[in-house]
């Protein structure tokens, strides 16, 4: 028996602050880049989301297209796009990687720490 | 939001959803990739010239290290939670991403979460809650590492006496690719943590299975190569062979070789067996029975002339021929009186026993038990009678109906327990229907082949007879020996004390009773006597054992010891039952 489509579910709250890359050695003090579950591309070319530019320690070790950070099944994944230099997950070279939060990224020689947004479970 | 539209009721589902909200269908595979990120698409999205090239990280290097907390392997299968161990192989701890419901029933693995039926033996498995299990994965950057074992998943190989990793793969998380090995986080130990030498019995039985199992891996044409006792688990009675990374799928144009690895795997089987059951690596320097000598000196001097299935069967009869010898028969005797003073015989008892004869090898199985129902309270014959009736009841469905269909007894102690408590609800609903304060002894033993396991409650005893002595194996749940155990009395004054039949321990006093068990192994010449208090208030240990001794027949004995009871006063009922294992 087809059963009756139900009534489409309400919509989560939305919370104000989502998950967002810190940048630890950026000229000016930190800077914040928010991240979108549908995912973020990472490198030195403007095609980019998150464009690393002058302005972050060690940005001339980043690829063009260096690294995506997106969000699957509820766990937020650090992919390298055969990058040159590599990405790092608390100081260790990695392919495919889970992000908690507090954790440290390198992508290439730029340092990053993923922070959690404050409604997801923390693991 | 974005939504997952189910292709077959059109319910809308949430993004990520897997299987529909509605009608459980399994929706299209989410695409995980970014599928527009660009934030500006009317941005050009040619490289400014000025872009200058990349500059290499100095520490960065594509050589072979440990993977961080967190990897994902396997396309996101596992994740590493741990990292244990990092060297020319590195050992993760790793989580499953798919969480798993485990069948209560037969522990066959569940994926689908709509599944609401286990697929191997049907079990409902809507209620377990699903689990993310855990593995152990070895990584490695030579391609050898774990091939043989990877081509031996890739053939689909299932035998009960092969242990095989859980899955293999290789994968480059970066740099050169990596090779991967899964297997359960905690694995049965291996035969080298093996105390040496184990039993002959329980080392047959092994290499039985593992010669079986041999046998199918050659059939597939596997050659083990290399059998040592790192490569067999031992879980109990079962053995498997695990840890095979040496092992050789023969290719086609190399079977003209193949006789000789099989003839090669026989002798390591061989020798690895001798090895467990002797500690000695040669059949010369050890005594073994014929025929478990002749399979082993045969399979290590000419290993080419026999198969291992010859080798499988040679194992089977060594293991016949040590089994033949523990056959025992027991030979009953039994007697109650009412004695000189009583008008009624407030004693039962009872008697069941059947033994199977097989390749003549007989074994018994029985259960004797002696009822003593209070002596100047109401109704005592009411209450042993009811206890003996239960306990038969009992015996009849829970030992003799499956022994006589040659399936496994029930653990002894247990059953006694339940048994017994049994018989305490039948005497006790007795009592409270009938309204008096019956109540009975009950002492019993239940025999399998030549091991008796024994139940007491009150001050029925049961006694263990040999060549040499007579020693007492129950304790009376009697106020006199309380006295006598803090010191208050000695043996002798209990034996004259007025209050020597007070008993604190009663079957029916109450709805619960603590049972005493204890076990005994005969050997033959043994015997087992089980009395009431009219026979050993009555007569010493010492002219018991007198009579059981210088009787022809266990029958005899328990006549003359009613006679001796008798002579001496005969206060009580008197009943005797004796088990002897005939010599």
């Amino acid at each position: 028996m087809r059963k009756k489509p139900k009534p489409k579910p309400p919509p989560p709250p939305t919370v104000a602050a989502g998950p967002y890359l810190e940048s630890v050695g950026a000229s000016g003090g930190p800077r914040r880049f928010d991240l979108t579950p549908e995912g973020v591309t990472i490198g030195r070319a403007p095609e980019n989301s998150l464009i690393v530019t002058q302005d972050l320690a060690g940005w001339e070790t980043v690829s063009r297209q260096h690294a995506r950070v997106y969000e699957q099944a509820g766990r937020w994944i650090v992919e390298d796009m055969n990058s040159m230099n590599g990405v790092y997950v608390n100081g260790n070279r990695t392919g495919r990687n889970l992000l908690r939060d507090g954790w440290r990224l390198g992508i290439g020689g730029v340092e990053f720490t993923f922070h959690a947004s404050p409604g997801e479970a923390q693991r | 939001m974005n939504t997952v539209v189910c292709p077959k009721c059109n319910y809308e589902n949430r993004e990520n959803a897997r299987f529909c909200h509605s009608c459980g269908a399994a929706l299209p595979a989410h695409n995980p990739g970014p599928q527009d990120v660009s934030q500006h698409p009317t941005q050009p999205l040619t490289l400014p010239p000025d872009l200058p090239s990349t500059h290499p990280l100095p520490e960065a290097t594509a050589e072979f290290a440990p993977l961080p907390e967190g990897a994902l392997l396997r396309d996101g299968q596992y994740t590493v939670e741990e990292i244990r161990a990092a060297d020319q192989i590195n050992l993760y701890l790793v989580e499953e991403h798919t969480p798993v419901r485990l069948c209560p029933n037969c522990r066959t693995e569940t994926f689908d979460p709509q599944e609401r039926f286990c697929s191997a033996c049907g079990a409902d498995i809507s209620n377990i809650e699903p689990l993310h299990l855990r593995y152990l994965v070895r990584e490695s950057s030579n391609e050898q590492a774990f091939a043989a074992e990877s081509q031996l998943l890739g053939m689909r190989l299932e035998h009960p006496g092969l242990l095989l990793p859980h899955d293999a793969f290789t994968e480059a998380p970066y740099g050169p690719p990596r090779h991967y090995l899964v297997e359960p986080e905690f694995t049965p130990p291996v035969a080298t943590s093996l105390p040496l030498p184990q039993k002959l019995a329980r080392v047959l039985t092994w290499g039985v299975t593992l010669a079986q199992t041999l046998d199918y891996l050659h059939r597939h044409q596997v050659a083990l190569r290399e059998i040592g006792l790192e490569h067999i688990a031992v879980e109990g009675k079962e053995a498997r062979w695990t840890h095979l990374s040496q092992a050789y799928v023969i290719p086609p144009d190399a079977r003209p070789m193949a006789v000789g690895h099989f003839a090669h795997d026989v002798q390591g089987l061989a020798a690895v067996l001798l090895h467990l059951a002797t500690g000695e690596q040669q059949t010369t320097q050890v005594e073994l029975p014929e025929r478990a000598s002749m399979a082993f000196s045969q399979a290590l001097t000419t290993p080419e002339k026999i198969t291992v299935t010859d080798f499988a069967s040679a194992l089977e009869e060594a293991l016949q021929e040590l089994r033949r010898p523990a056959s025992v028969t027991l030979v009953v005797g039994r007697r109650t009186d009412v004695g000189q003073e009583r008008s009624l015989n407030e004693d039962s008892l009872l008697t069941l026993d059947s033994t199977a004869v097989f390749r003549s090898a007989s074994t018994p199985v029985g259960l004797f038990a002696v009822a003593d129902g209070m002596g100047g309270h109401e109704a005592g014959d009411v209450a042993s009678h009811g206890a003996i009736q239960a306990i038969a009841q009992q015996t009849v469905s829970g030992v003799l109906s499956p022994a006589a269909a040659g399936k496994p007894l029930p653990d002894a102690r247990q059953w006694l327990t339940d048994a017994t408590l049994a018989a305490n609800q039948a005497v006790h609903d007795q009592r409270r229907a009938a309204g008096t304060d019956m109540g009975t002894t009950l002492v019993m033993a239940l025999v399998a082949g030549n091991h008796a396991t024994l139940a007491n409650v009150g001050d029925s005893r049961a006694y263990l007879l040999n060549r040499d002595s007579i020693t007492q194996i129950t304790t009376d749940h009697s106020l006199v020996e309380r006295l006598v155990a803090t010191g208050q009395i000695t043996r002798e004054e209990a034996a004259r004390h007025p209050q020597k039949n007070v008993i604190y321990r009663v079957i029916g006093d109450k709805a619960h009773t603590e049972v005493d068990l204890f076990d005994q192994t005969l050997v033959p010449g043994d015997a087992l006597l089980l009395c009431s208090d009219g026979l050993s208030g009555m007569v010493t240990d010492q002219q018991m054992w007198q009579i059981w001794k210088t009787s022809t027949s266990p029958q005899e004995a328990c006549d003359r010891l009613v006679q001796a009871a008798n002579d001496a006063g005969g206060e009580d009922n008197i009943t005797v039952v004796i088990v002897q294992v005939a010599t």
